[in-house]
Order: C-alpha cells, then structure tokens, then sequence
C-alpha cells in the first residue's frame, strides 16, 4: 500500500497487476508442489491419501472384491489364458500382490463375497463359487444362481450386490439406448410402451442362498426405467439400495432441431438414485437436467428438453452428476482408517465419457459424496484423480487407465480397479 | 468451416479470372482446373463434415474408436480392405461380434440406409484416406448396386 501511494496511477496499475500475477503464480507453484508430494502411482488424491500400486497388466478388469483375510478377486471383462478371474494375495504384507492366479471359465462384471461364497457374474448368469478356508482360489466348480438373462451386447454387464437380509440385486441393462427400433437412428420414435421394459432396463432381486433360480420365472422385478446401472450398491447403514445411472447418448446427433451440439454433450445427467422397491425411474421416456433440476420427456417421446409430460411420475435422482461420466462402481465406506467425513460416505469410479466428442472427454476418476443417513449431505468432489495418464482427453484412447471398481480393504484402505490392461491401486490414509 | 470458406474464395477468385480473361484457350484452362479443384475437394470436406455428424461420436475424432466398446477406424483392414463390405456395414449395420486389429468388439453398429449413396461414398471416402488409412475412393455407384442386394455381410 505504501508503495502504491508514491507512484503514478499507470505505473501502479501495472505493478498490481505483475504483483497479482506472481502471487497467482506462487500459488499454483505452491498447490502443484502440494500435489507432487501427495502423488503416488500416478494419482492425486486429497492431504494425507497415497497409493500404491497393487498389480497391474493382469487383464481386462471390470469388478473387485476383497476377502476378510485380504485376498482380491478381479473379474476380467474378456477370458485371458481361458480364464476369467485374476485372484491375488500379499503374502509379506507391503500391500503390492506377490501372488496371482488365474481361474473360472466365464468372464464378466459383477464380483462378490457372501457368505463364504465367491459370487461372479457373466453376461447371462450369476454362479458361485465356494471358497476355502486359508487357500486362495476357491473350489473350482461353481454352482449358478441365477440363470436366464437374454445375451444383450449393449449394456450386457450383470453387475450385483447383496443386503443384510441375504438377498442379491442384478442390474440387468437395456439392450438400447433410447428404446428406438431400429436402436440409435436418427429420428426413430420410440417404441410405446417400450417392450424391452419387462426383462430389461431394471433390477431384479434374488435369494441370494438358492441355485438355480430363473429372472423372468423366479426373480422379483425390484425396480424399473434403469437403463444401465453398472454401479449399484446396498447401503447396510441406510439399509437401502443405491445405483447410478449410464445417461442416454446422441441427443444432438439424433435430434439436432432441438438439441445444439452443446446439449449432446452436456445432456443427460448421470443420475444417483435411492432404489425404492417397486419404484420407476423413467428410462427410456425422460432424462435428467441436472441444470433445470428437471426430468424432462425424452425427444424419442415427444420431448423438445423442455416438455415434462409423464415424467412428472418418475422418481427422481438424489443427485446428478454431469453427463456421460460412467458410472461403473459404488461403495459406501464402513473402515474405521480414512477420516471421519468419510465415513458412511459414498465412493464412485467413473470410467470416463467417450460420448462428448468432440469436446474434451470427461470423468476418468473416482468421485467422493458425503452422506448423512439416507442422503448425501454436501456436493460431491474429486477424490482421487489421473487416472488417464494425461492432461486432456481428447478420445478415450487417450487415457492410459479408466477407473472400474471398487472395493475396501479389511484395513479400511480403499481400492481402485481399471479395466484398460487390469491396474489396482490401494488408497490409504495417514494423519 | 475456415477450410470451406478458403476453398469458396480460391474458387470465386479462380472464377472470377475466369470470367474477365478473354484468352479462350486460358478460359478453358481455368474452367477445367475450377471443376477439378471443387470436385475434388467437395468430396473430401463433405466426407469430413458427413464424418463429424454422422460417425465421429463413436468412432472419436481421430478414428481411435473406444476401447472395448467400438473399433476403431484407424489403420484397419476392415477400412482399408474390402469396399464392399465396408458400404454393407453402413447399408445394414452389424450386430455381433467382430474382431478389428486384433481386440474383439461386439456393440451394435446402426444400420445408416437414410444417407445416399453419395453421402455413404463420401464418408467412406474420407475414412479410406485418413486415420492412417490409405485405400481407393468409394464410388455412389458401387453403393446403389449394394443397397438394392438382399442384407447380408
């Protein structure tokens, strides 16, 4: 201030701004060597997290699940060796796999541990297999679950969870992504009512104790208008169902008089919903803006993004997040080691957009959201980030690594699973 | 956009030479080098801009396709080889799985038959001379003659 009073206005204009200038840049300097000290493996994770990489190179990843001992097991989305579950285990205990195994002939999503089961899902079943006290790899003939899902290319993923009661709930995906038919043409009505509707674009639930079971003769339609939820989980302290929704894509290439090619990329949300038994959530006659906090009839219906129409009935999201993210995982946090803002909190891996070129593609990160009882209690952040390997993602190509599945360690760690050529990262906390 | 204005103004501008010279043989020279260039470089751009609207989406801006979901265009024998099974899989869409560069893809490509056959030449045009790609232009002929064949891959 003193400096200011001596000096000619111009003068004192440029040196405030050289001043701000350097002050920003002292400050980025700053934040970006906070940063590097916080990077491990390659992530940026919030003050007082690192990672470590656990494995990597293993195969194409999908789902994780962790055993009371610490033993993972890795679903892989396509067979590698014929096989398609990677099980790992650290026998010296510095968190990095030493031991890798590869078993089971089918290859899919979904992942599990029940009651003293490995749970594991193809694209038309869910089996078992019975695991065994001290070994790694359980008993190598499984039993199936459920049975009877049509093989659906699109949105084929049978990814599952499991409540207190010992009961299993399988996302089971639309074949579509806006109910048209033929699917993804350029003005194509949607069909009405959509027939996809009553073996798809839902999820069902299952006793999770019992063989054989069929979906359309003894599976229990839990919820309904889902278009794909990779991500879902039971919450056992809200002791209710979460999933996230995959967005329908190319609003603006199928509907250019009402969508610019801004909306294509901008529009739908990504949709965090509380499941209610029984409940519709509006897949494929609307979508959600998160910016209007609407949800609005779909274009295929009728819809010009403003008319509300029959969506006025459709349950809405919790939350949005901005559109085609990929929702692929979510895990509410129980541990004990991670901060207490954390706890009962909600994790969400985000594989990342290919559907907002050609703009910059976006997500590729594992997002937090605090929760107090039933529903999230701030906005939701970035926890962990980099994922990609890279500063601008231009096509998904670009990133080296997209972020999966989620599981917790019996230590209260975080793991992170991607899919690209298999890579698992242990997030943990220290004061 | 800045590629067509540059190209209206070369041709305006050559056009324009056209009309005030009154060498015929000069006139006629220009004549044939304004249809050359226009022809050429409409196929081209309009491959380009057919591209961005109608492929690019899933296909990504450089041909790279996504990972695990739809193959990519770049440096592809499904691109590069056979013209008629690549105006096919336009005409009547794929469903199933297809192995492309080795990685196997299985989502649905949606069949594109509302576009003209010069429309579909031009796309496939444009993608069998870039993305690393380098094989003869597709004639709107070649894809008349398939559209009015009974689907088959």
């Amino acid at each position: 201030m003193v400096t200011y009073k001596i000096l000619k206005p111009k003068l004192m204009k440029k040196i405030g701004k050289i001043g701000i200038s350097i002050i920003l840049l002292l400050n980025y300097s700053c934040s970006s060597a906070q940063n590097t000290e916080t990077k491990t493996g390659s992530l940026s994770l919030p003050q007082g997290f690192s990672a470590i990489v656990v494995a990597e190179a293993f195969g194409q990843a999908r789902h994780i699940a962790i055993n009371t001992n610490g033993d993972i097991y890795v679903s892989l989305q396509r067979l590698k060796n014929g096989n398609g579950i990677v099980a790992l285990r650290d026998t010296n205990n510095d968190g990095v796999a030493d031991v890798i195994k590869y078993f089971g002939t089918l290859s899919g999503t979904g992942i599990g541990i029940h009651d003293g089961y490995l749970y594991f899902s193809s694209d038309i079943m869910i089996v078992r297999y019975k695991l065994r006290p001290q070994e790694l790899l359980p008993d190598p003939d499984y039993e199936i679950v459920a049975k009877g899902f049509r093989k659906n290319y699109q949105h084929g993923a049978k990814s599952f969870t499991f409540d207190s009661e010992g009961n299993l709930y399988v996302n089971v995906g639309a074949p579509s992504n806006a109910c048209q038919d033929p699917d993804r043409t350029f003005h194509t009505p949607g069909q009405d009512p959509c027939p996809l509707l009553t073996e798809f674009a839902g999820i069902w639930k299952f006793t999770a104790g019992k063989t054989n079971q069929d979906q359309m003769t003894d599976g229990y339609r839990y919820a309904t208008g889902l278009r794909n939820c990779v991500a879902l989980s039971w919450n056992p302290i809200a002791n209710h169902l979460y999933a996230l929704q995959h967005g329908r894509d190319q609003l603006h290439e199928f509907w250019p008089e009402n969508y610019t090619e801004d909306d294509g990329v901008n529009l739908p949300s990504e949709e965090f919903f509380l499941i209610k038994d029984g409940g519709d959530y509006g897949w494929p006659y609307c979508y959600y803006n998160d910016l209007q906090n609407l949800k609005v009839l779909a274009p295929e219906y009728g819809g010009n993004g403003k008319i509300i129409s029959r969506c006025t009935d459709k349950e809405k999201p919790m939350m949005g997040f901005p559109a085609h993210y990929a929702p692929n995982d979510l895990l509410f946090y129980t541990g004990e080691q991670f901060p207490s803002t954390y706890k009962s909190g909600a994790f969400i891996a985000f594989h990342g957009s290919w559907n907002r070129a050609p703009k910059e593609q976006k997500g590729y990160n594992v997002v937090f959201v605090p929760f107090e009882k039933d529903f999230p209690s701030g906005k939701w952040e970035v926890f962990a980030d980099g994922f990609a390997g890279v500063a601008k993602i231009m096509s998904p190509k670009d990133a080296l690594h997209r972020p999966c599945g989620l599981a917790q360690g019996p230590d209260g760690s975080l793991y992170v699973v991607e899919d690209i050529k298999g890579m698992i990262w242990k997030i943990s906390y220290k004061k | 956009m800045i590629k067509i204005i540059t190209l209206a103004g070369i041709i305006s501008t050559l056009y324009t030479c056209n009309r005030v010279n009154s060498d015929l043989a000069g006139k006629q020279f220009l004549e044939f080098s304004v249809i050359k260039l226009s022809n050429f470089k409409s196929t081209i751009d309009s491959g380009a801009i057919l591209y961005q609207k109608y492929c690019l989406s899933c296909h990504q801006k450089d041909g790279s396709g996504v990972p695990n979901m739809f193959p990519p265009l770049k440096n592809s024998n499904w691109v590069n080889g056979d013209p008629n099974r690549l105006i096919k899989n336009v005409l009547f869409g794929l469903n199933g799985e297809i192995e492309v560069n080795d990685e196997v893809y299985s989502q649905v490509m949606p069949k594109m038959d509302y576009l003209s056959d010069r429309q579909i030449a031009e796309i496939l045009s444009y993608i069998r001379k870039n993305f690393d790609n380098n094989a003869k232009a597709v004639k709107p002929e070649d894809v008349k003659i398939l559209r009015k064949q009974p689907k088959k891959n």
